[in-house]
């Protein structure tokens, strides 16, 4: 009798650590097949970087075939163009794991496919001594222009293809030697200008007037304002609270519409537009120029840091309005803005990894160009697009004409607690087929249409060939 | 009564055992097989032989011992062997022969336990003795302690390492076994009620409140985090087996919450495991390390796994001993972590068996406690490794590799073993 | 020759998870057939206590024995000393105090000469009386009740 109920007890006992083991493969099914694949590609798994051991990386390629990245035997990498593609190619280091397309393509270049990691043991038998070549959408020229442009200086230039949506260039200043990255990486980790953070992608900034194309569509598009409009510039906007915002250099524009007042940067009108506008419009018109979107994948790009809506007093709102207040934007995406005024709207799906191929020249995978969002309409892209090009004919952005070339731009100078202004220039260029859109920052340098518009104007020559 | 194909039991954990040091050896000669080469290879050959022909000679003697006692336990504590023998061979080659020796005297001692099993059981009496030296065996190191890999639980005896932990959960089964079948009547006839609670008097539950309490010493004191949890599991599942009470269970939950809260906010290497569980996510590369590793290696490892000798569990610190199954599990897959998980179930199912095939209180007791030793230390340590639970080091009992733990399991073993033997006589 | 020795590798892996596995699925095999000869067996027993005779307590002063049950084999002594099947602690209650036992698949009570007797649906009972269903047998303060 006794016994009988002691050993109900043990069964139930033994029923319940059962259960806590059923739970506990539950949970390991979860892992080994619901999210395997997500801890297998986790960049600080470095089992990747392990299997390097037998296997010869494969190369990365520009868009004309150049080398970048290659390894002559297993084990040693090498990178043609230094500092220049740091933020290209990116490094690729046992001990501190790996970035860019080192990282994202890792296992192309060691030659892994995904069907292969499903595979099990029979991988072993598939698996090439020499990895495969990504070939990228970079042009090292445009590369090469933009990076000595910045002579040293803290910036990122972004240049994109309208057409296609790939990186023609992708810089950012200073960079690290991704050849010496085991060497010197202490020294990287400590220097205060940061020559690990890809600005470019990574760099979150005030936009500064870069940002007034886009207040001027969502004004047309509200109808609170058109073409014809005469605003009047006394040099200072009183925007409440006994805040003004003011001209740069003690300006007076004077009489002016909207037009004129995008070739010369008048922050007065502006400002005005957007406390005209209020929150309930700039809402959706950042989201409808992609801010509330990231570029991921290939390129790992830092969410835009949007204003605070609901906590702006009219102040804050003129602030954004001439891109400043707490708006904060990557370099990529301002190149996007300017692709969206130069494409009729149109903004592509950023992307720079062309093709992979196999060692023995096997296509095994290339790109589709893709088109992400539309921005604005063609016609409001075409008159704003077009008041652009007077800004680089006789506005603020003189200093980025090439003749023989259609270019648009916007100049920017923005504000910022570091220092010294940032230099922005955004904007596109026709060259010959090409048709690109770039956008350009110089840290604390001062005036966008000095310092900036200056580098546009190489990379445009480079490309001109 | 013998089974047909009893023999056979033996050959999937040979057939795996072989299989693995085959692979091994094809990799590390690398197509070149010279005499030194290969004999400084397979250096290990002697004991190897050894273990197998003291494998066969062991499930001989259970095979033709009548009354018959369980076949299944041993072949299944040989597949646990024979994966640890091949995961060491892999990740700690230097550690192999070491390894084989202890699996040799475990084996020893689980034939002279086997031997004396009747005369074992008999301690069972004298529960005071047996409460005494467990916490005796348990308190050495706060005393004689060295500490190593941060758990002050080990004692050196000149070259040797002892983990008394390993042994005290011997007694502390004993004990168990003997005061809870002495004294159920009175523990499972309360008379005390408190709030919602029935609880007999305190003088009955106080050498149940040591246990726990040391439990919690240890939690705090050797910081062996593991050991304690599996004590405590231990004492409050065989409590509930003895006396149906869910009182007690309750009372010792509520006790190892409040005991956990304070620790959490008290010592901060309580509260570091506990945070790193909540999100590794935090410092991947710093107090998580390990874990995040180990998860990174169950997810390289997928469905089929990397292949024996492919993966790179080498990556994760301590993956001999206590992160043995997240190695497995990489380099097996899905498909292996699962047929090891249920190999524990089969095992713990036989040795549930049994213990409802025993005729005393005490004697059921036991087995059930033994055989709850094993299940619930894998389950700590898998929970563990997968993060499944917050991490407690711990040994995967048969597998990873330590002394102390192979010899202590393989003693278990044989009290289970031994006491399966009236079983048959029921059945037939 | 290095590709051949990279298929007999991979051979011994897959042929490692296949051990494991044969090991496994006989394992499983075996518990799926000894968990459905136990359950054959239970409900064999199931069915054999359907024909049983128990012994239910009705009446007593300690109300945590209410309604146990007693199952009749062979014999059941009942009693105050400790080595009784019904052990009930009751100065009442002789040490040896009655027994029921089994001939011809009828259950029979005897009193083993208690001092303050046994009683048979509240009739003293002398030496010993065949049982019927539904008898209440009372010995001290508890009542049991002959069911089959």
């Amino acid at each position: 009798m006794g016994n009988r109920m002691l050993k109900r007890h043990v069964l139930q006992a033994g029923a319940f650590l059962l259960l806590c083991v059923g739970a506990l493969a539950v949970y390991i099914v979860y892992l080994q097949f619901v999210v395997a694949d997500g801890l297998a590609r986790d960049p600080l798994n470095r089992r990747g970087m392990q299997a390097d051991a037998g296997i010869q990386r494969g190369m990365i390629l520009d868009s004309d075939g150049r080398a970048l990245a290659q390894s002559i035997q297993a084990g040693t990498r090498s990178y043609l163009m230094g500092e220049t593609m740091a933020f290209v190619t990116g490094y690729s280091s046992s001990e501190y794991g790996s970035s860019g397309i080192e990282g994202y393509a890792n296992r192309e270049l060691l030659g892994i496919t995904d069907e292969m990691s499903r595979m099990g043991p029979l991988a072993q038998i598939f698996q090439s001594e020499r990895g495969n070549d990504v070939k990228l959408t970079i042009d090292s020229d445009a590369q090469q222009a933009a990076y000595s442009g910045m002579a040293g200086r803290r910036g990122a230039a972004v240049v994109l293809d309208m057409d296609t949506g790939a990186v023609l260039a992708l810089v950012s200043s200073p960079a690290y030697n991704p050849n010496y990255i085991d060497m010197e990486w202490d020294s990287m980790v400590e220097r205060q200008d940061s020559p690990l953070l890809n600005r470019a992608l990574q760099g979150l900034y005030p936009p500064g007037s870069t940002i007034k194309p886009m207040i001027a569509d969502i004004a047309l598009e509200q109808g609170i304002t058109d073409a014809h409009e005469v605003f009047d510039c006394t040099g200072s906007l009183d925007v409440g609270g006994g805040n003004s915002i003011r001209e740069g250099h003690g300006e007076v524009h004077g009489s002016l519409h909207l037009e004129q007042a995008l070739v010369k940067s008048c922050n007065v009108t502006f400002g005005t537009l957007a406390m005209r506008m209020g929150v309930k419009a700039l809402k959706p018109g950042f989201s409808r120029f992609g801010f509330d979107r990231t570029v991921d994948g290939e390129l790992q790009e830092t969410a835009s840091h949007l204003p605070d809506y609901p906590a702006l007093d009219s102040g804050d709102i003129a602030q954004v309005g001439i891109g400043q207040s707490t708006l904060l934007v990557t370099p990529m995406h301002m190149a996007l803005l300017a692709m969206a005024m130069a494409n009729d709207g149109v903004v592509m799906k950023p992307y720079i990894i062309q093709q992979v191929t196999s060692p023995q020249g096997v296509l095994l995978r290339e790109a589709v160009p893709r088109k992400w969002f539309e921005a604005t309409t063609r016609d409001r892209a075409n008159l704003i697009g077009g008041w652009m090009e007077e800004v680089v004919q006789k506005g603020t952005g003189t200093a980025a004409k090439v003749s023989g070339i259609r270019v648009a731009g916007k100049t920017g100078t923005a504000e910022n607690p570091a220092g010294k202004d940032h230099a922005w220039f955004i904007g596109s260029a026709v060259i010959g087929k090409q048709r690109i859109a770039f956008a350009i920052i110089v840290e604390n340098s001062g005036d966008g249409g000095v310092e900036a518009a200056p580098i546009a104007r190489k990379i445009i020559l480079s490309l001109d060939k | 009564m013998m089974t047909r194909g009893s023999w056979s039991l033996l050959l999937g954990p040979l057939g795996f055992l072989l299989m693995g040091l085959g692979v091994l050896f094809l990799q590390h000669s690398g197509g070149e097989f010279a005499v030194e080469r290969v004999a400084g290879e397979l250096s290990y050959l002697p004991w190897l032989l050894a273990v197998i022909f003291l494998a066969v000679f062991i499930h001989a003697l259970l095979l033709h011992s009548r009354p018959q006692p369980d076949i299944w336990l041993f072949p299944c504590v040989m597949m646990f062997s024979s994966l640890g023998i091949v995961m060491i061979a892999r990740l700690k080659p230097e550690l192999l022969i070491p390894q084989l020796r202890w699996i040799i005297i475990g084996m020893v001692a689980f034939v002279v336990v086997l031997k004396f099993g009747k005369v074992i059981s008999r301690f069972v009496q004298y529960q005071y003795i047996l409460g005494l030296s467990c916490l005796l065996l348990l308190c050495l190191p706060l005393f004689f302690g060295t500490e190593i890999g941060g758990s002050r639980n080990w004692i050196l005896l000149g070259s040797f390492r002892i983990q008394p932990s390993e042994f005290g959960k011997i007694l502390l089964v004993f004990f168990l076994a003997a005061y809870l079948s002495d004294h159920r009547q009175v523990l499972s006839l309360p008379n005390l009620r408190l709030l919602f609670l029935w609880l007999p008097p305190l003088r009955f539950i106080a050498p149940l409140l040591v246990v726990w309490g040391m439990a919690i010493l240890m939690f705090v004191v050797q910081r062996d985090l593991g050991s304690a949890l599996l004590f405590f599991g231990i004492a409050v599942l065989m409590t509930y087996m003895a006396t149906g009470s869910k009182s007690y269970v309750f009372l010792a939950v509520a006790f190892f919450c409040v005991a956990a809260a304070v620790s959490y906010t008290m010592f901060d290497h309580v509260k570091v495991r506990f945070d790193i569980w909540l999100d590794p996510w935090q410092d991947p590369s710093g107090t998580a390390y390990q874990v995040v590793q180990s998860l990174f290696a169950f997810g390289s490892g997928g469905i089929w796994g990397t292949g024996f000798a492919h993966g790179h569990p080498e990556l994760i610190p301590e993956v001999h001993t206590d992160f043995i199954f997240a190695a497995a599990a990489e380099e097996f897959g899905l498909i292996g972590s699962l047929m090891i998980l249920l190999t524990y179930v089969l095992f713990f199912y036989k040795g549930l068996q049994v213990a409802l095939g025993c005729r005393t209180e005490g004697q059921i007791l036991l087995a059930a406690g033994c055989n709850i030793v094993f299940f619930l230390q894998a389950f700590i340590i898998l929970a563990g490794v997968t993060k499944f639970l917050p991490l407690t080091g711990i040994t995967l009992p048969f597998v990873s590799y330590g002394g102390s733990s192979m010899v202590s399991s393989f003693i278990l073993l044989g009290l289970l073993v031994s006491l399966s033997r009236k079983e048959q006589k029921n059945h037939g | 020759m290095a590709f051949v020795i990279k298929a007999i590798s991979v051979g011994l892996e897959y042929g490692m998870l296949l051990w494991l596995l044969y090991f496994v699925s006989r394992s499983v095999r075996y518990i799926w057939k000894d968990m459905r000869k136990m359950g054959r067996e239970l409900s064999r027993e199931e069915k054999a206590r359907d024909g049983e005779a128990v012994l239910t307590v009705v009446g007593t002063n300690d109300q945590r024995q209410m309604g146990r049950r007693f199952a009749l084999s062979e014999e059941l002594s009942i009693g105050r000393g400790p080595d009784n099947d019904i052990v009930i602690t009751d100065t009442f209650v002789s040490h040896h105090h009655a027994v029921v036992f089994q001939r011809n698949n009828l259950y029979i009570i005897k009193d083993l000469g208690s001092r303050n007797h046994t009683y048979v649906n509240d009739r003293k009972l002398n030496g010993k009386a065949y049982l019927r269903a539904g008898d209440l047998i009372r010995i001290g303060f508890l009542t049991l009740r002959f069911e089959r």
